[in-house]
């Protein structure tokens, strides 16, 4: 078993959740290198605690939950040191990805609704992501991000909010 | 047709939103579509938030391919299994003790052989060895020294410069006293690494301290690294340093010596720079170990971020572990 410490048998355990994660990462911080070092961050941590998982909550809670408080931390450090907000995501897909959906009529604007997401406050952005994206229901993020429901729905209602207002002009157009 | 849905009131935009979010249940979702039907500034709302989810959906739909997912397991494998090998290899508690005071022992001489003084002085035309390579002005007083302790005891480092070539090239020391001496190697080089290891502990000037840690950041993460540059992030005057020795500290796998080190820094260093370092180390691998420093630091450190820092991993560790775990180290 994986957590006996048999690491062949973890590797399999990544195999089998990865993908899921990276898509979490990647929606969490909308930029591939950021995704694919919270990938690493979020795996190796796993690996180290994996021994302390308790079969109490569903493994993917757990998970996802090591995923959203790992992307909240590299977020607060990256705020020392100020990047550029020019989303990656342009009109296609970054390199090494694919979209599902080919010739999206939002396609141009693509752009411009990354930078609306982006402007959330990143636990606006992450409840948005597991709501919406993840398709999570607000009980789960309450336990996931270890808030209560009440809460949740406010981050919701302001990060909806703020989308419709950034998204507004977009739509109308 | 734009509407004013703004002045729609607060609770009927949250039922909108929880309404298209499905997070209603049968009865209020009922309630709300009746609700709708009579009123257009809702049906609006309604329409609006569904419009910005329908925009945003192309950022879901992004998957990474499979040769990049592929790519990321491969990168993980490497880390684990240097975790594991550096797990296997690193020695135990007692034995790091043992090896920071006989590594400390090591340096201490006598006082009259205790060096005073490191001067920086190259010579020309020297002539170099491989890998690591030595000359002497003055061959018949001085056997060429094969050791750091050599060195030490021989009285070869009164004075010393540190040359740091490009990329690949050697670094070359010269040392002067009554004999002079030239060594050029590369950090592989045992005695390149000890001479590195002595000059960041025990030079006087912050200049060549600064140069030697800089030199380390090539060195591999091996043991004896890590106790000297603890070393230098617990004691070195210079704050520059002590943050950056701190940071090197990073590239180590957790364990007891480095975990109590960065706690010690993280209760007593001045610097905030410095205490941020230590934290993102104990941060990376949290173990209740750490929880009762983490408590102090949450709640004391002058500094906001740390604060909160603090408070975060506190926070994290009580999702991994179970609360008596954590408590009993409170």
């Amino acid at each position: 078993m994986a957590q006996d410490g048999n690491t062949e048998m973890f590797h399999e355990l990544v195999a089998l959740h990865d993908k899921r994660i990276m898509i979490l990462a990647y929606q969490l911080t909308q930029n591939t290198q950021d995704a694919e070092d919270l990938y690493q961050d979020v795996f190796l941590k796993v690996y180290r605690h994996i021994k302390s998982y308790k079969f109490k909550s569903d493994f993917y809670t757990w998970i996802y939950r090591i995923t959203v408080n790992t992307a909240l931390n590299q977020k607060r450090k990256s705020s020392l040191l100020p990047i550029s907000d020019i989303p990656e995501y342009e009109n296609d897909p970054p390199m090494g990805w694919v979209s599902d959906v080919e010739d999206s009529p939002v396609k141009d604007i693509a752009p411009d609704i990354t930078m609306a997401v982006n402007q959330l406050s990143p636990k606006q952005k992450t409840v948005f992501v597991l709501k919406h994206f993840q398709g999570q229901k607000i009980k789960e993020i309450a336990v996931i991000l270890g808030c209560s429901e009440g809460t949740i729905k406010r981050y919701l209602f302001r990060a909806m909010e703020k989308l419709r207002a950034s998204l507004k002009d977009v739509y109308y157009d | 047709m734009f509407i004013m849905t703004d002045h729609l009131p607060k609770k009927l935009q949250e039922q909108a939103i929880l309404y298209i979010l499905d997070e209603m249940d049968k009865t209020q979702r009922n309630r709300f579509e009746a609700e709708v039907k009579q009123n257009l500034l809702l049906q609006n709302y309604v329409d609006e938030i569904t419009s910005t989810l329908t925009l945003t959906q192309p950022i879901a739909d992004i998957k990474p391919s499979q040769i990049s997912l592929q790519g990321q397991q491969n990168i993980l494998r490497r880390r684990i299994a240097q975790i594991n090998d550096q797990e296997t290899s690193s020695p135990s508690f007692v034995e790091n003790i043992y090896t920071i005071i006989t590594s400390i022992s090591r340096f201490r001489q006598p006082v009259w052989v205790v060096i005073t003084y490191v001067v920086i002085a190259f010579f020309a035309g020297s002539v170099y060895f491989s890998p690591t390579q030595f000359s002497s002005d003055n061959t018949t007083s001085l056997s060429y020294p094969s050791t750091i302790q050599e060195l030490i005891q021989s009285g070869a480092i009164n004075t010393a410069d540190i040359n740091i070539g490009q990329d690949n090239s050697p670094i070359q020391f010269a040392l002067q006293s009554s004999n002079k001496v030239n060594i050029s190697g590369t950090v592989e080089d045992e005695l390149v690494r000890n001479l590195l290891f002595y000059l960041l502990l025990h030079d006087r000037n912050p200049g060549n301290r600064l140069k030697a840690i800089r030199l380390m950041e090539k060195i591999e993460p091996v043991n004896e690294a890590m106790m000297v540059m603890i070393s230098s992030a617990l004691s070195d005057p210079n704050p520059g340093i002590r943050l950056k020795s701190t940071q090197l500290l990073q590239q180590f796998a957790p364990n007891p010596t480095l975990i109590d080190a960065c706690q010690k820094i993280l209760l007593e260093e001045t610097n905030e720079a410095i205490r941020m370092e230590a934290l993102s180390i104990l941060s990376s691998s949290p173990s209740p170990e750490i929880a009762s420093t983490l408590h102090v630091i949450s709640l004391m450190d002058e500094n906001d971020h740390i604060r909160e820092q603090a408070t975060r991993v506190l926070a994290e560790m009580k999702e991994m572990y179970p609360p008596q775990r954590i408590e009993s180290t409170q």
